[in-house]
């Protein structure tokens, strides 16, 4: 057993005792910085909204931390925060706050990309090709835009996907056929 | 009919701004839903002030129940 007064990092260096506060905030330093993309990600296109999607960002990985735990290790950190960051957006979409906020989603996102200092001309790409993403999301169902957010999630394996969303594989290829499908239909009305 | 040559060269900067936006954005082409989702994905970044606000949060947190982090090495 590790004696937790002399605790070892990921590069095999020790740390003395008095300083396993710091490594476990190290570690989950790098938890973030490796998976925080693709939780702001997801939230964001859950959501519809970047206020929101910081938000939800911030309190993913603050669960993850109180909940940390509980990680049994079974599946993968990404997976895990994904779980957390799904249920946290069903819910905040459920809420009667969120049903109001969604509408300026369209102006949020292009503020929070022009906010980013990009080239000016990647801005107004991003701008209309977020906005139209968006928008070809917002009319599918919920679990068609999960679907397609975590396939294209390349870290994920159909076996993660199809244990987040509560199905078979076999369930989940078919409804990825029939959501990409309806994603290119609603994509190209926003056009 | 008497054009003004300043606003016809603005208007032929406007014109030529506005073909290499369209150009730009044309060259743009995806193969499929998941390429288009991870180049979105890539223009997408984490706002820095989600590190600095989860920061302050976990200062005032307590500190994790001992033993998660053996799990950390199998699965991260």
């Amino acid at each position: 057993m590790m004696d937790e007064s002399n605790t070892q990092t990921m590069d095999g260096q020790t740390h003395a005792a008095g300083t396993k506060a710091e490594w476990i905030s190290t570690e989950f330093e790098a938890i973030y910085r490796e998976h925080s993309r693709a939780i702001y990600y997801a939230a964001l296109r859950l959501l519809g909204e970047p206020a929101l999607a910081e938000d939800a960002t911030h309190d993913v990985f603050l669960k993850a931390f109180r909940k940390i735990h509980e990680f049994r290790g079974q599946s993968a950190w990404r997976t895990w925060l994904y779980r957390i960051t799904i249920n946290h957006c069903l819910n905040l979409r459920q809420s009667w706050h969120s049903r109001n906020v969604f509408s300026n989603a369209s102006e949020a996102v292009w503020e929070t990309a022009a906010a980013g200092g990009r080239d000016p001309l990647q801005v107004l790409e991003t701008k209309e090709l977020g906005v139209r993403i968006q928008k070809a999301l917002e009319a599918l169902s919920e679990e068609y835009r999960l679907l397609l957010l975590l396939v294209a999630d390349e870290k994920l394996s159909y076996d993660e996907i199809s244990d987040l969303t509560g199905q078979s594989q076999d369930a989940v290829r078919g409804k990825l056929h029939r959501a990409r499908k309806a994603f290119v239909n609603e994509f190209a009305k926003t056009a | 009919m008497n054009h003004d040559p300043s606003r016809l060269r603005q208007n032929q900067r406007t014109d030529q701004t506005h073909a290499e936006t369209t150009q730009s954005q044309q060259a743009k082409t995806f193969g499929s839903v998941e390429e288009l989702f991870r180049h979105d994905a890539s223009q997408v970044d984490v706002p820095p002030g989600v590190e600095e606000r989860l920061k302050q949060s976990l200062a005032s947190e307590k500190p994790p129940k001992g033993g998660w982090w053996r799990r950390w090495f199998n699965a991260r």
